[in-house]
């Protein structure tokens, strides 16, 4: 048994100290070559070694292009000739849209994901208040956000260590928490313009 | 860290140049040069045995999905080890991949933890145990920063969050399992 000191000051070190002089490694009970030799394998067999980057670049760049459009579509006054053309959306954007889901590929921390949840709240009140096209809009910027999400993770699923990819992630959920950002400042927003 | 001896470094870049070209067997010596640390962190940040072991076969089916993209600019166990930190993670996230351990109820409450697996005869295990009763966000900080050697900032971007995030979760895992070593004495 290791005794850990406690306390404050010089002693508070004591632990991290204790905790370097853990073993880093730790062999597995089993040997696990032969199943990834076998994985590795069947990927050869199934498919070369490539990248899948040029529709995550492409979708990455699209999500750049939502929160500006967004940002407008909420502050300027609905026009009865957009109303018109939207009418025909309505039905397909009255149920409250899903939170964007990311696929197992893309390790968004448990942290990051409470801080949209606590958002998400907000944004599913005010939602409601919005006209049908502002609504519809901020629909079909959250479904280009979940296609964005889903190139990017397929893209992970290649190469998951890519800085790159991990960049356009985090991008990508910042694009998202600022869809919800604006739909709940939206209100304040109109009533400054006026 | 472990710093390796400069033959080393190049035995093991000389076996990832032949790993991107294909090389299974070179491979193979990357997986036994490093199946060790990486098994490890995995148990250590998910608390279970058997789901560390999948990992630990998915960050090398990965790994060697993504040679082909590796330039060298980070150390190859850096890299490494992104991977299998972004594998837990992911794994973590996954509605059907709960298979980890958690160490506090919904309240944060710390529950009682039993060791499935003692990890070898020197371990002193009530740190380990202190560590694996830390809630995850606390427990990947003081697995990463205080037992693999990561600064904060390498930390921060491993696990992708902010570096005030990451030290104001250390200070929060020293104090738990401050408070849990004490009960236990």
């Amino acid at each position: 048994m290791t005794t850990i000191p406690f306390g404050r000051g010089p002693q508070k070190d004591e632990l991290l100290a204790q905790a370097s002089k853990l073993p880093q490694e730790i062999a597995p009970p089993r040997d696990l070559w032969p199943a990834i030799a076998a994985r590795l394998a069947a990927q050869s067999r199934a498919a070369p070694r490539r990248f899948a980057w040029p529709a995550a670049l492409a979708a990455g760049f699209l999500v750049a292009a939502v929160s500006a459009l967004l940002t407008w579509t909420l502050v300027r006054e609905p026009d009865a000739a957009t109303s018109r053309n939207l009418l025909a959306d309505r039905a397909a954007t009255q149920a409250a849209p899903l939170p964007v889901s990311y696929g197992p590929n893309s390790a968004l921390g448990a942290v990051q994901l409470e801080a949209r949840d606590e958002l998400l709240v907000q944004f599913r009140q005010r939602l409601g208040e919005l006209p049908p096209e502002t609504r519809a809009t901020v629909v079909k910027n959250l479904a280009i956000i979940q296609q964005a999400a889903d190139q990017i993770d397929a893209a992970l699923a290649r190469d998951p260590a890519s800085g790159l990819l991990n960049d356009l992630l985090r991008n990508t959920y910042q694009e998202e928490l600022q869809i919800y950002s604006k739909v709940v400042t939206s209100g304040d927003a109109r009533t400054r313009r006026t | 860290m472990i710093e390796l001896a400069r033959d080393d470094v190049s035995d093991e870049a000389g076996r990832v140049a032949r790993a991107r070209n294909g090389d299974v067997a070179a491979f193979e010596g990357l997986y036994q040069e490093h199946v060790g640390r990486v098994y490890g962190l995995c148990l250590r940040m998910t608390g279970h045995p058997a789901t560390a072991e999948d990992l630990t076969q998915d960050t090398f089916v990965s790994a060697w999905r993504s040679l082909p993209g590796y330039e060298g600019r980070s150390r190859f166990s850096t890299w490494l080890h992104r991977i299998a930190v972004n594998t837990v993670l992911a794994q973590r996230r996954a509605p059907l991949g709960r298979h980890e351990v958690s160490m506090t109820d919904d309240e944060g409450e710390t529950m009682d933890f039993v060791a499935e697996q003692a990890m070898d005869d020197a371990t002193p295990i009530d740190l380990e145990r202190a560590i694996a009763a830390l809630p995850p966000g606390a427990r990947d900080i003081m697995v990463l920063h205080g037992i693999y050697g990561y600064s904060h900032e390498e930390a921060a971007g491993m696990l992708d969050l902010a570096v005030g995030t990451c030290k104001a979760q250390l200070h929060r895992a020293r104090q738990l399992m401050r408070a849990r070593l004490h009960a236990e004495h």
